[in-house]
């Protein structure tokens, strides 16, 4: 049943579970994403990014919980979610036999809001030849081409799923282009799943890290970089002190260097490092996307 | 619909030209033959020897058009069995199920574009077949006789082939494997029943008793159809491409 209201969030994800024979690769995972923000999911390879996002176009069934896009359920109703979701899958599978204007022409048959204006648009911006068969585009055309699918029929909601995977810098700057703009004219949701940190930074403001299955991080960007800092001290004999300030989310000793990322920084935690026995200096770093990423990561491996 | 049938026939254009192969290729022997055995000589060829020289071969030639038609038939089912055997595994294969499953687009649908092209091309294999079968009788005045039996034959192999086929392909990702099993599985029937018929030591005044074609005929029908009523409901409910 929908409950698509227009306050609600455009995604939501309620205790979703997947599990493939013996792996749980999906445990719990529960997220909203408010309508009209541009969400990046980060995480490791096998962090279960691309089940998440094939459970939500309805292409997988969840063990448990649901997935609902704009208050529709991603399985009960596919056919209406696939109206007003444009996908960008990782691996591109348009038909190779077909040339542009033919795959344009496909996909305009199968959506009521196509808009011919903004695929010519797409067309133009990135200079896609509507001859040119699927079978002789490069990558990085391909990749454009599934955008230009994805956005010409005007959808709420943008899904990436690692788009920019393989492409080259100049490639990645007009499929990002492509990206902006539709985000900056329609104001819409973009969900998008990435390894590469700086294209996030730039993308999105609101950013979620997933390992093991989990959200481990979930937060508006700029919020979470102000609120995370590294911590590094200088231990008078390398011996590392028992209490970590609460909000650790990674630590390292390099000789007589101590490293700590923690989350929800505030002077009291400096001055909590500060008065353990043993450390003789602590200065406050900033940090930035990537290696708030690697810290968390490796956190959470440490800790497993 | 127009697309998507279009992009049925791109997708089994190979299949399709084999089917137009195993169409010819009997009336292609038959005729061959026809005109090396009774190829005309010297003077005979010309004016009135002509006509007299048709007349003369003429039966001839439609009987060897019966055989030719009952052989295309036969050999054409192999057809069903590809088309069956590939139709959503081939998809799977190389992967375009992938783009399909986030389309808009329904499996009914995409079922419906499939079954209407397996239509059209039994269409093709079929209505020249039967016309050339009825002016045969027609021409040569016999009775259908054991054409009719043949003729059940013939179908009840290329449903199973088609049906085998269609339930391996909704669930594997191989259409070798499918249409393997769907061309095999006819084999297994007529031994089966050729062996549960010895083994109940039916009466059989021939090598061919006519029980054995209307078990064949009955069986064949019903896994034909059982398996492609599985195949569709299983490709229904099926989350994954």
């Amino acid at each position: 049943m929908s409950t698509n209201t227009p306050d609600g969030p455009a995604i939501e994800l309620v205790g979703l579970s997947k599990r493939f024979g013996r792996t749980l690769v999906l445990d719990h995972l529960s997220l909203q994403i408010p309508r009209g923000s541009t969400f990046g999911l980060l995480g490791p390879n096998g962090a279960g990014k691309t089940t998440t996002i094939k459970i939500l176009m309805g292409m997988l069934a969840p063990t448990a919980g649901a997935a609902r896009v704009l208050g529709m359920d991603a399985l009960a109703e596919r056919l209406r979610i696939s109206q007003v979701v444009g996908y960008v899958p990782e691996n591109h599978h348009i038909y190779r036999w077909m040339r542009i204007e033919e795959v344009i022409g496909f996909c305009r048959s199968l959506y009521r809001s196509w808009n011919d204006e903004t695929c010519r648009e797409m067309l133009d911006l990135f200079a896609l030849d509507p001859r040119k068969k699927v079978k002789h585009l490069s990558k990085g055309m391909l990749v454009k081409l599934s955008l230009l699918l994805a956005v010409s029929h005007e959808p709420e909601v943008l899904v990436l799923d690692e788009p920019l995977a393989g492409l080259d810098p100049i490639a990645r700057e007009e499929f990002l282009d492509g990206v902006l703009r539709t985000i900056c004219e329609r104001g819409r949701t973009v969900l998008f799943s990435s390894h590469t940190l700086d294209d996030v930074r730039r993308l999105a403001d609101t950013v979620g890290i997933l390992c093991n299955g989990q959200l481990m991080l979930h937060g508006n960007l700029d919020n979470l970089l102000t609120t995370t800092k590294r911590l590094r001290a200088t231990l008078v004999d390398g011996r590392r002190p028992q209490a970590l300030p609460a909000g650790t989310i990674y630590e390292r000793l390099d000789g007589r260097e101590w490293l700590l990322t923690v989350r929800e920084f505030s002077p009291e935690k400096v001055e909590q490092v500060r008065g353990q026995s043993g450390v003789e200096h602590v200065e406050v770093l900033d940090i930035g996307l990537e290696d708030l990423f690697k810290d968390f990561v490796k956190g959470q491996r440490a800790a497993k | 619909m127009n697309w998507l049938l279009w992009k049925e026939y791109r997708l089994n254009r190979l299949i399709v030209l084999v089917g137009v192969f195993l169409l010819l290729f009997p009336y292609a022997v038959a005729a061959g033959l026809l005109a090396w055995h009774w190829r005309p000589v010297g003077a005979e060829i010309h004016g009135a020897r002509l006509w007299q020289y048709w007349r003369l071969l003429a039966p001839l030639w439609w009987s060897r058009m019966v055989w030719a038609a009952l052989y295309s038939l036969g050999i054409s089912q192999l057809t069903f069995g590809l088309l069956g055997g590939s139709a959503i595994a081939g998809e799977r294969v190389d992967r375009s199920a992938e783009f399909l499953a986030y389309l808009p687009l329904s499996r009914g649908r995409i079922l419906a574009a499939k079954l209407l092209f397996t239509l059209a091309v039994s269409a093709v294999i079929w209505l020249p077949n039967l016309v050339i079968l009825g002016i045969s009788v027609l021409v040569l005045a016999v009775k259908a006789g054991d054409g009719a039996s043949i003729l059940a034959n013939i179908t009840a192999t290329g449903l199973v082939f088609f049906g085998v086929g269609w339930l391996l392909s909704t669930m594997t990702e191989s259409p070798s494997i499918s249409v393997c099993v769907g061309l095999v599985v006819p084999v297994i029937v007529l031994t089966a029943i050729c062996g549960v018929g010895y083994l109940a030591d039916l009466p059989a005044d021939s090598h061919y008793p006519p029980y054995i074609s209307l078990w064949y005929q009955v069986v064949s029908m019903a896994i034909a159809l059982a398996s492609f009523g599985a195949g569709t409901v299983y490709y229904l409910r099926r989350v994954e491409p």
